[in-house]
């Protein structure tokens, strides 16, 4: 079974398969929620010491599996983990203590209320530092469906993992360990490990190591595919005050990396209150999504985001859509307008502590939609409940298919079609089936990437993805992994993640985009409009399932189902 | 021709556009790494990029052949090949 998930986001899924029961609520006891690492933690490779939280989302309804790195998954590999699911709710806020591998529970009653933050530093003091925490902020107690779960400054951030976690009344899991990681091959493990490491420092991750991802912000910018007010403009007239380059020049105060990683994309900016790290997709979703050019505001609206544990993508796209609900009339709040920084930071807090109608935006934009009512649920920014991240789709298309099929929903990291659309192999805003295998491409790579776990700011060093990945797996392992092997692999783990979402009542019309993007253009470059139709995307998504494998309606047939090795 | 600058190549260049005299995408890449000495290090010495950075037409296309020929008022836009999250 390790040899046919791998680990991490794969391990994750045939755990979640086994362990969920049919059609649980994301937030019942029994809803498990499931830690996993992968074979390359612990070793000295570059960007491995990473693990995946997966579960049913309370945002989605569907399987959510979230990254984290740093510490955290060290001391549990040290403490003799591969995963750890948790199911059950304690009746009063508690710590989940693992300590070489016994398992105790203690209470949370002084760290509940308190920013991820705040409470690692307390339980740290208690528990002695040896400890790694991950932690839910006050969102996740509060079930803020997109609320994250926090350690070393990084988030399992999408899906609303954190609220999963609060509603079984646990703030933080505590690891520690002492055991020694073995490898079957020590001297080959060695040498890869540097030469990787060598390949790191090169012009393949330059971006992320000197200018981090804000500098997507200009780019995205010029090519019209910067969302912007609700996703109703491809480009934002106030990008230069906002950019990474300008953020960089004002505000950056130092550069940090997760453990275990030669590349240290962390780049952290000044905001008035503190400290905070930001990345691209903060800046796209606080700033121009909400049509914010301030950057203080931005800086503090990430704090707010990171203190109070929830995610910044759907935070941010939260507060858009409810700027917008409020200037057509939808909802009765004269101050919340695209642009209005003030009302954006308070709204954020509301949100967190589900106050007013922050109770109600908590809930993510499709459920708020819904109660909104009127035609709210045309623009609500949302691929199967997650809110859509900072690529326009009606200008990059191939990352409209990739939204479109997620079995997470509306997602750039188990998709990197923006990868296609930002090349010579398609034209990004006529894309035509010639995309869909190289979609299913970037799919691919990323289910092995999210399972071994390896950093995606790696993915440019590699010559043959899949073939340096069986290397690595067989040096760790001794199994005589092949590339082939591999990419049968990722298939099988992207089926595995579709067949649970079948499991859990998935149906063919959740794979397509709001109307709104496939009704409204909006500007392009030049004179060219971007615009993409209802049964362009419908022609995409019917070629991506056909080169699954998969029925016309979008199914698995039984004959995949066995030749991946998933009938059980 | 202009050619705007993002991310890493503008900071290899030290600046966010050039103006060049060229006809092919090869030459005006030349002309750029004599302009800013710095974006030498984006290009191949048959004066092609590596594979690390991206170069478009007016924001329209990106292009793959270097001797295309371009028309006099077009604008290039040179960025990072990684131009996702
Ligand atoms: S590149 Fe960035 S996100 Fe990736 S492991 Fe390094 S510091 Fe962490």
């Amino acid at each position: 079974m390790l040899r046919r998930f791998v680990g991490g986001v794969g391990l994750g899924t045939w755990l979640l398969h086994r362990e969920a029961p049919r059609a649980i609520d994301p937030l019942a006891p029994d809803a498990p929620i499931a830690f996993v690492l992968s074979p390359l933690v612990g070793t000295p490779l570059t960007t491995s010491a990473k693990f995946a939280v997966v579960a049913k989302s309370p945002l989605t309804n569907r399987l959510n599996d979230a990254l984290s790195s740093s510490h955290f998954a060290l001391a549990a590999k040290r403490a003799g983990m591969d995963a750890l699911v948790v199911v059950g709710r304690r009746d009063t806020p508690s710590v989940l203590v693992i300590d070489d591998g016994v398992v105790r529970l203690e209470s949370a009653a002084d760290l509940w209320g308190r920013s991820a933050g705040e409470a690692n530093a307390l339980l740290k003091d208690r528990l002695g530092a040896r400890f790694s925490c991950a932690i839910i902020g006050p969102a996740g107690e509060r079930l803020v469906r997109f609320a994250t779960i926090s350690h070393d400054r990084r988030h399992a951030g999408r899906g609303g993992m954190g609220a999963v976690l609060g509603s079984k009344n646990i703030k933080a899991i505590a690891v520690a360990g002492s055991q020694r990681l073995e490898v079957a091959d020590p001297q080959g493990m060695i040498e890869l490990a540097r030469d990787l490491s060598k390949r790191s420092f090169g012009p393949a991750t330059a971006k992320y190591r000197e200018l981090g991802t804000v500098a997507n912000l200009l780019t995205f910018n010029r090519f019209a595919a910067l969302p912007t007010r609700n996703f109703q403009q491809g480009a934002f007239e106030s990008a230069d005050a906002l950019s990474g380059e300008s953020l960089n020049e004002t505000r950056r105060v130092a550069r940090n990396s997760c453990a275990a990683c030669t590349i240290g994309c962390e780049h952290i900016y000044a905001a008035p209150e503190g400290e905070v790290r930001l990345e691209y997709e903060s800046l796209f979703a606080l700033g121009p999504l909400c049509g914010i050019g301030d950057r203080d505001a931005v800086l503090s609206a990430a704090r707010i985001c990171d203190e109070a544990g929830i995610d910044t993508i759907s935070a941010g796209a939260t507060v858009a859509f409810a700027m917008e609900c409020a200037e057509r009339g939808l909802i009765d709040d004269p101050n919340l307008r695209f642009g209005a920084a003030d009302r954006m930071l308070a709204l954020l807090r509301q949100i967190a502590q589900r106050e007013g109608i922050g109770a109600l935006l908590a809930d993510g934009t499709r459920r708020a939609a819904e109660v909104i009512g009127g035609d709210a649920s045309d623009f609500a920014p949302h691929v199967k409940g997650l809110e859509i991240p900072g690529y326009e789709p009606r200008a990059l298309q191939t990352m409209a298919l990739g939204f479109a099929v997620g079995s997470r929903g509306a997602d750039h990291n188990r998709s990197g079609a923006y990868e296609v659309d930002f090349s010579n192999k398609v034209d990004r805003r006529d894309v035509g089936p010639e995309s869909v295998g190289l979609a299913i491409e970037t799919e691919d790579r990323a289910a092995v990437m999210d399972s071994l776990i390896l950093c995606k700011f790696l993915r440019g060093v590699f010559t043959d993805y899949f073939a340096e990945s069986a290397e690595m797996l067989r040096l760790v392992t001794g199994w005589d992994m092949t590339a082939d092997e591999l990419r049968r692999t990722a298939r099988r783990i992207v089926t595995a993640k579709k067949l649970f979402n079948i499991r859990e009542g998935w149906t063919a019309a959740e794979d397509t985009l709001p109307r709104r993007f496939l009704s409204q253009s909006i500007p392009g470059v030049g004179d060219r409009e971007s615009s993409l139709t209802q049964e362009r995307l419908q022609s995409l998504v019917a070629a991506y399932w056909r080169e699954r494998g998969w029925t016309g309606e979008g199914l698995v047939p039984s004959k995949v189902v066995a030749e991946l090795e998933l009938t059980d | 021709m202009m050619i705007e600058l993002f991310g890493v190549p503008r900071q290899m260049a030290g600046r966010a556009e050039a103006g060049v005299f060229a006809t092919t995408v090869r030459q005006a890449l030349f002309a750029l790494a004599e302009e800013c000495p710095g974006i030498a290090k984006a290009l191949r010495s048959d004066g092609s990029l590596l594979p690390q950075y991206l170069v478009s037409l007016n924001g329209e296309r990106f292009l793959g052949d270097f001797d295309e020929t371009l028309p006099p008022d077009s604008r290039l836009l040179l960025l990072s090949a990684d131009a996702g999250g």
